[in-house]
């Protein structure tokens, strides 16, 4: 106890500690806050105007922009249809539209799935940006897919074949009233096998998005093509894994809608810019790992005359270690529930009744962070500067890996070496954030949770393994 | 025994820092540990409190292996290192009270222990001052303070009074003869001969990581073949009175800067006699005699071939 108060008076006499871990995010957050903080909320809630130029037909796609609802029950789109990309320009550049979507059909390159939710247009001199932080990958695969080429009628028929399986599917989805679900009565056979159809059409469709510049309505787009593509695309890969999905989906469909319609855009998330506080908030855990470090490296007797002192002293090491942790990880929760008191209050960002679960994932988000700065501390060998030197690669590392930097290295990851994305602490922290807040998505979150908790577990049982085995050839 | 080191083997790659050294310390000692830089002082304390890992060799402290996980022994010893080790986000008295905590968990009593070691470093009245704020004689006491405030039985220092002023050297030195009058035994590390003189009961010169002689300062001293120096004013010396002087028995060096002439003696009687007759014979004036007898650096000199830093 004695050891746990001077590590928090240590600690909150660091400078330095308190400006990585304080200062620097609510600055940082300063700026998005000036950045974002003029758009008035009235605007915001207001219809976005954006216009869609369809070289193919795509039904679906079509309904799903007219459903996006916002908070108020209120169309979030105001769709304009163009006949011609050089029509749409125009709009764009008489700021009539904030963005236009092309809807073409998709070549058949099996190998490049991911360009399509690229923001490829440019036009003006503005260059586009492609800034949204955040990545789509990780959410829940949900369903399965038909071969492409059914007709409406064979769906049917397939339904109608399968019904015991389609009922029992729709009754364990645990959705409202399905209870007492009979297939005879209550499945819209003809309505269903066409939004199945519909869905199976489009994704042979190609999306590119064209803005002006990245502003919020721009970027509200991008988040709802992103997340259109994406179901898009686990819906198709789904059915190329196993057709007899099928059932799950048209329970899915009977439940609730089609999966997209259950990414209400942004759910609870009413700021289009939130994921910027999202990104922020993952940064400022992983800064945690700073702290560490300093832990790790005060306990070892080649880092500094202190940690010889301390090895001296008849207190077992480990026990030292656990204070400190315990330590800089009090004030580390402390300086985030500032953070994000900040964040929230005076940057005026709603996580809704969320707002728990934010907190207990930037919580479990920065546990990890720290414990991996201690194991970089303990397990790598040299100098402090070598071992600043790590964690920092670490910090850019996870972060660039997570997308905060550049978005689509996470798609890009997702096809090549998708475990990066399972256990990168950074992808972790931001999919946490996003599991609940845009996608409303429980189960991902506490597996999300689970997953990033259990890295941080590790980290700690590695380092603590290695300090009591530790012996010094040298100091 | 309180210490018992036994042929010591460590080595840092190629390099041995120590070759088989050895080392016993009874109950009640201040034992100095004296050798030149580099000569593997620092390498055998670390060893002793299992620090630094060793390729050969046993280490005994109270009668008891010493191990990284001796904590029942490590409650005992008191440790003051090389390189002052204190919290810079602390003021002394909390700097004191943490290390005193990781020896005693009791609040009460370490509160009178802390009490106890800032007046025995007399530091009391800079309590509040982080170290930052200290002088280098100052900090060094403090460092001292957080070695000693559990009231261990056994003591290391190691060099602990590096860049200290004079004065504050002469407390420090007078605090650990006081540890010692308590009941303290003192291993105490540094390259100052006079030091060591002024307050070690024995001493082990050591160099190359070798022990090279124990004994007390008498006992090192008469291990020498080194008798008194002696130092003369003399406006002037002719060559035939340098070359009387160099003839006398026992003269092993003669040295003449223009105004002092210094001889040096191996053992002997009547050296001082006999030079002042060579002087009477022939009417050469001079003035302030005096006569050194052998230092401790002398005997370091003679063992090693070499001087000590400083
Ligand atoms: N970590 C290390 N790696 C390699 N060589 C080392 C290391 N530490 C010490 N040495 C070498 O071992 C020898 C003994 O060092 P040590 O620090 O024990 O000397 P010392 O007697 O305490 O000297 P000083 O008076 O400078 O404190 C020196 O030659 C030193 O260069
Ligand atoms: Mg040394």
């Amino acid at each position: 106890m004695l050891r746990y108060i001077y590590k928090i008076k240590i600690v909150l006499r660091t400078p330095v500690a308190i400006f990585w871990t304080l200062v620097f995010p609510i600055f940082l957050g300063m700026l998005f806050y000036f950045m974002f903080g003029n758009i008035d909320l009235e605007q915001q809630f207001s219809k976005i105007p954006m216009g869609v130029y369809a070289e193919i037909e795509n039904e679906n796609f079509m309904q799903m922009l007219n459903e996006v609802k916002t908070e108020d029950d209120e169309p979030m789109f105001d769709v304009h249809i163009y006949d011609s990309v050089e029509e749409a320009d125009k709009a764009l550049i008489s700021d009539d539209i904030d963005g236009y979507v092309i809807v073409r059909e998709k070549e058949e390159t099996e190998s490049n799935e991911k360009d399509t939710s690229g923001i490829d247009g440019v036009l003006g001199e503005d260059d586009i940006m492609n800034n949204s932080i955040f990545s789509n990958v990780g959410q829940e695969v949900i369903g399965g897919m038909l071969p492409n080429d059914m007709s409406k009628e064979e769906i049917i028929s397939w339904m109608i074949a399968n019904k015991d399986l389609i009922t029992d599917f729709v009754k364990e989805s645990g959705n409202e009233g399905v209870e007492d679900f009979d297939f005879d009565r209550d499945m819209d056979l003809d309505n269903i096998a066409g939004q199945v159809q519909s869905m199976m059409n489009n994704t042979s469709s190609e999306y590119e998005m064209v803005v002006r510049d990245m502003d919020v309505g721009a970027s509200v787009i991008k988040t709802f093509l992103d997340q259109y593509i994406q179901s898009n695309e686990m819906i198709t890969k789904a059915a190329a894994d196993d057709p007899g999905k099928i059932m799950k989906v048209i329970s899915g469909l009977y439940g609730e809608g089609i999966e997209i319609k259950d990414i209400p855009l942004k759910g609870e998330d009413k700021s289009p810019y939130t994921q910027y506080f999202f990104a922020l908030i993952a940064m400022t855990c992983l800064i945690a790992s700073q702290f560490g470090l300093e832990n790790g490296k005060s306990i070892q007797v080649d880092q500094s005359a202190l940690a010889a002192r301390r090895n001296v002293a008849p207190t077992p090491k480990l026990s030292q270690v656990v204070t400190d942790f315990l330590g800089t990880y009090t004030i580390f929760s402390a300086m985030l529930m500032i953070v994000l008191a900040v964040v929230v209050f005076v940057y005026k960002q709603d996580f809704g009744s969320n707002a728990g679960l934010i907190v207990l994932n930037a919580l479990v988000g920065g546990f990890t962070g720290q414990a991996a700065g201690t194991m970089i501390a303990v397990m790598s060998s040299g100098d402090a500067k070598k071992k600043d030197s790590l964690c920092v690669l670490f910090f850019m590392g996870s972060s660039f890996l997570s997308g905060l930097m550049w978005a689509d290295i996470t798609y890009y990851l997702e096809e090549k070496l998708p475990i990066v994305n399972r256990i990168n602490p950074a992808t972790l922290i931001v999919n946490g954030f996003r599991s609940i807040a845009v996608f409303g998505n429980y189960r991902q979150y506490f597996t999300n949770l689970a997953t990033l908790f259990g890295i941080g577990v590790l980290f700690i049982l590695i380092s603590a393994a290695k300090l009591r085995r530790q012996k010094y050839a040298s100091i | 025994m309180v210490v018992k080191i036994e042929n010591l083997v460590k080595s840092y790659g190629d390099f041995v820092a120590l070759d088989h050294f050895s080392l016993e310390i009874e109950e009640g000692e201040v034992f100095g540990l004296l050798g030149p830089n580099g000569s593997g002082k620092s390498t055998t304390m670390n060893c002793l409190l299992s620090l630094l890992q060793y390729d050969e060799g046993t280490i005994e402290v109270f009668g008891q292996e010493m191990k990284p996980d001796s904590y029942e022994l490590k409650k005992d010893i008191g440790v003051i290192l090389q390189n002052v080790a204190v919290f810079d986000e602390l003021n002394v008295e909390e700097n004191i009270d943490y290390f005193c905590g990781l020896y005693i968990k009791d609040k009460k009593k370490r509160k009178q222990l802390v009490e106890e070691a800032m007046e025995f470093v007399e530091i009391t009245e800079y309590r509040k001052f982080y170290p930052k704020k200290l002088s280098g004689g100052l900090l060094r006491r403090l460092n001292i303070a957080c070695g000693i405030a559990h009231k261990p039985k056994l003591i290391i220092l190691d060099e602990p009074t590096v860049a200290v002023d004079p004065q504050s050297r002469n407390k420090i030195l007078e605090g650990i003869q006081k540890l010692n009058e308590n009941g303290a035994t003192i291993i105490y590390t540094t390259h100052y001969m006079e030091e060591v003189e002024q307050i070690c009961t024995r001493i082990l010169i050591m160099d190359h990581g070798r022990s090279i002689a124990v004994g007390t300062t008498d006992e090192l001293k008469a291990m020498i073949d080194l008798g008194e120096t002696i130092t003369m004013e003399l406006p002037e010396l002719s060559d035939e009175i340098r070359s009387l002087i160099e003839a006398l028995p026992h003269v092993i060096g003669v040295e003449y800067d223009g105004a002092f002439l210094k001889v040096r003696f191996s053992k002997g009687k009547h050296n001082l006699i006999r030079l002042l007759d060579v002087m009477k014979e022939h009417d050469v004036t001079f003035r302030g005699v005096h006569s050194e007898l052998p230092t401790l650096n002398d005997v370091f000199l003679e063992i090693t071939g070499k001087e000590l830093r400083d």
